[in-house]
């Protein structure tokens, strides 16, 4: 897959007074790349990728078309940042809309075979329920991303790979008194930034 | 398979209830949410490679991100070593024709100190590397990882598990080479977690 992307041949008037892209919000990274500046697409890269993998992972159920769909929905965020419209809503919306998208086309790209039709109904999530949590899930792993450096990995450590505050310690030879600081601290800010699913 | 967290010892009881609630909240939408997965090499970095010519002076390609790791590991591939600070005589050691010795230093003061000899590249493009390190502290869990750097970017050279008053001697072989380098690192790996954990050695 090769996808070719045009850049403005020169930079914009702009740039040399524009805020650093890391203190911009998703729209407003979202208003630059339309512009055309790699920056702005390199710091919302950083904050959306995992995130988009994740959802990619979960739809699709297997890494390799994971990736080719996380690479299309970056791709075309660059392609098409310029329908991004402020007034209709937050960025994070829309990349969440564009990943989807992405998402589906590549589920659908896999359907050469029709679907036997099942005896019985599922009783696995319906459309609704997982759109419902598969948003929430973005929210969450978006979030993590936007924790500081030295608060993320004791929430990654507790949470997804079992270890006791004591353990989190140890492994990360820090004392125990700021392992339980840092991570109520980090818990806090993770309610902040998920208080609207509430 | 993990265990959940114990709410309670994450967050202590001294919080008032309102804000154990807020984050009792944050904690199930955790729970919920789940592992965010590891990413894949070639989607660790944003690639709008630069590839003039094919459009036109402008025109800039997102390259297939698997390739792009494959290029990014092939680009850190062509020989040895600015940084490499050891020497280049080649000599024997149990049985390793090295070429090239990397000695690697804690990152915490502590009396743990590796070194690193690489071999001789083989037909295939493989580079045989011996590490031997002392002073690492033994991990309840997990091992280590050794990573060539350069700038931002990482490539692993391999795991090893040991550690406590033993030396730990391992061989790893990579199949690129390190002339792109800049320098080695070791880190502490949990089982699971590929992102690169905390640095005990370094160049």
């Amino acid at each position: 897959m090769e996808l070719a992307l045009d850049l403005p041949a020169q930079p914009t008037h702009r740039e040399d007074r524009l805020a650093p892209a890391e203190r911009c919000s998703d729209g407003e990274l979202l208003q630059r790349i339309a512009d055309g500046d790699r920056e702005a697409f390199d710091v919302l890269y950083r904050r959306f990728v995992r995130p988009v993998f994740a959802l990619a992972l979960r739809r699709l159920g297997d890494r390799g078309r994971a990736e080719d769909a996380t690479q299309e929905t970056f791709a075309s965020i660059w392609r098409s940042a310029s329908s991004y419209r402020a007034e209709r809503g937050p960025g994070a919306p829309w990349l969440y809309a564009v990943a989807r998208n992405a998402i589906v086309d590549r589920a659908r790209a896999r359907s050469e075979t029709p679907a036997e039709v099942p005896d019985e109904a599922s009783s696995d999530p319906g459309p609704p329920d997982e759109a419902e949590r598969s948003w929430v899930t973005w929210r969450v792993h978006r979030a993590m991303q936007e924790l500081p450096e030295h608060e993320r990995p004791l929430l990654e450590l507790a949470y997804w790979s079992g270890l006791s505050q004591s353990e989190i310690a140890d492994f990360l030879n820090i004392p125990l008194g700021t392992v339980k600081t840092r991570t109520r601290s980090a818990l806090g800010r993770l309610a902040d930034a998920l208080e609207e699913l509430h | 398979m993990t265990r959940d967290p114990d709410f309670n010892e994450l967050v202590g009881q001294d919080a008032p209830a309102e804000e154990r609630e807020r984050l009792r909240r944050a904690h199930d939408l955790l729970l919920a949410a789940g592992p965010i997965p590891e990413l894949p090499p070639g989607l660790e970095e944003p690639s709008l490679g630069n590839r003039p010519g094919r459009l036109n002076e402008n025109a800039y390609q997102l390259l297939p991100r698997r390739r792009t790791g494959a290029a990014l590991a092939l680009a850190a591939a062509i020989a040895l070593v600015a940084f490499v600070g050891g020497y280049a005589a080649g000599f024997r050691h149990n049985g390793f024709a090295a070429q090239y010795s990397v000695p690697l230093h804690s990152t915490s003061g502590r009396a743990a100190s590796a070194e690193i000899e690489i071999g001789k590249r083989d037909s295939q493009g493989n580079w045989p590397l011996r590490v031997e390190a002392k002073g690492l502290p033994k991990l309840m869990h997990g091992y280590y990882e050794m990573y060539l750097t350069h700038g931002g970017h990482k490539w692993t050279c391999g795991t090893f598990a040991g550690g406590g008053p033993s030396t730990v001697k391992v061989r790893l072989t990579v199949p690129y080479s390190f002339r792109n380098g800049d320098g080695w690192i070791v880190t502490k790996q949990l089982p699971g977690h590929a992102e690169p954990g905390p640095v005990v050695l370094t160049t």
